[in-house]
């Protein structure tokens, strides 16, 4: 499962992104980013 | 409820009525017409005093000058009552006799009594207005004791707010792995701002220095959880922070600022705390979060509360051209019973 992670906390994202490959290995985080905006952005660029 | 009044107002002129009867009548002149005509005097004069005593109130309030409404409350209840029953006894007595003359043997005998029972009447009234007053007043001290209860329930949920004890365990859980020095700092920071929490529980103000020193902290933590996406600028005097306000204010508003706006890379988020005059002001950039809930206001509304606990300035609240601004008044103490962490500075 592919999985982007929107937090505007660095650190929690980070511990978030830890527990996610906890609960299942095979989750992969292909992004975080800090608002729904640069998300959005992402998406569109990509 | 007001014909209830009537009607008692009307057995209570009855009563006087026959009291006055009995006491300066004969017995044969007792059930005689003029029964009526002296209910329909006690009437007037009762209205009469009641509209003098009301005009009064709104005039010259018993609180604001006690001895200067004394004087005229006698002077003007004297004047109506002396007039109007003379003037009325004296139609009475030339409906029943008609000898023209304007001072009789009866209106000497019945006009100090009637005077009298006046006055004994007034003072009951007026009692019973201070009576009534007191007990609003009580009332209104049990409110204002109940609305600070509350205050500081909110105050205590608040500081104690799980999400925000959630939010830095998370936090320090990547830290302890990423740096643990740094770990070790945002500890003790964290144990600092429970600690003064807890110090100011009972405190009802607290200097705007304790408040800076604990903000320092607030700030170290926020700084390690939202890096340079949030920045803060003070500017204050050394005689500002020798100043009074109720404690953790700032960190309300900061942890407020935080929870509406967008802190991000992209929009940084700045606070810029400073003083004008003796108005601390914290304002931001409006910059709303995409995911924005919005809040109860409970955390505004609750510095509101505890501003008006101590009848000071109030805090205003405004939204200008884009910028968010909370002004919240420094006091000045003058009343030694409003507890304070003053002296009790252990933080560091």
């Amino acid at each position: 499962m592919n999985v982007i992670i929107v937090e505007d906390e660095d650190l929690s994202a980070e511990h978030l992104a830890n527990l996610l490959i906890k609960i299942d290995k095979s989750i992969e985080v292909l992004g975080k980013f800090d608002t729904v905006k640069s998300v959005k952005e992402a998406f569109l660029e990509a | 409820l007001k014909n209830k009044k009537l009607s008692w107002l009307l057995i209570y002129a009855v009563v006087v009525t026959l009291l006055f009867k009995l006491a300066f009548f004969r017995l044969e002149e007792f059930w005689h017409w003029d029964l009526f005509f002296i209910i329909s005097i006690i009437l007037v004069l009762w209205f009469g005093n009641v509209y003098i005593d009301q005009q009064l109130n709104n005039r010259i309030p018993w609180v604001k000058q006690p001895k200067r409404r004394l004087f005229f409350q006698i002077v003007y209840n004297t004047l109506f009552t002396t007039i109007t029953l003379f003037v009325l006894m004296y139609i009475v007595h030339q409906i029943k006799f008609g000898d023209g003359r304007i001072i009789n043997r009866k209106m000497v005998e019945t006009f100090l009594p009637a005077l009298s029972i006046t006055y004994v009447v007034l003072a009951v009234q007026i009692s019973w207005q201070f009576f009534s007053a007191l007990k609003d007043s009580m009332l209104e001290v049990e409110k204002y004791k109940t609305e600070s209860i509350q205050a500081q329930m909110q105050n205590l949920k608040n500081q104690l707010n799980p999400h925000f004890l959630f939010n830095n365990l998370s936090v320090l859980t990547s830290l302890v792995y990423k740096d643990q020095d740094k770990a070790v700092d945002f500890i003790n920071e964290l144990s600092k701002v429970y600690r003064y929490a807890l110090d100011t529980k009972t405190s009802e103000l607290v200097t705007l220095d304790d408040e800076l020193l604990f903000l320092n902290h607030y700030i170290y933590l926020l700084k390690i959880r939202f890096g340079s996406s949030i920045t803060f600028k003070t500017d204050i005097s050394e005689r500002s922070k020798k100043m009074f306000l109720p404690p953790m204010c700032l960190q309300m508003l900061v942890e407020n600022t935080i929870q509406h706006n967008e802190t991000s890379q992209a929009s940084p988020l700045l606070v810029h705390i400073h003083v004008q005059g003796d108005v601390l002001i914290i304002e931001n950039r409006i910059q709303p979060r995409s995911d924005n809930t919005h809040g109860s206001g409970m955390g505004l509304k609750n510095i509101q509360k505890r501003y008006a606990f101590f009848d000071a300035k109030k805090v205003e609240i405004g939204k200008e051209n884009n910028i968010f601004t909370v002004k919240l008044p420094l006091l000045e103490i003058k009343d030694r019973s409003i507890k304070t962490n003053f002296g009790s500075n252990n933080i560091s």
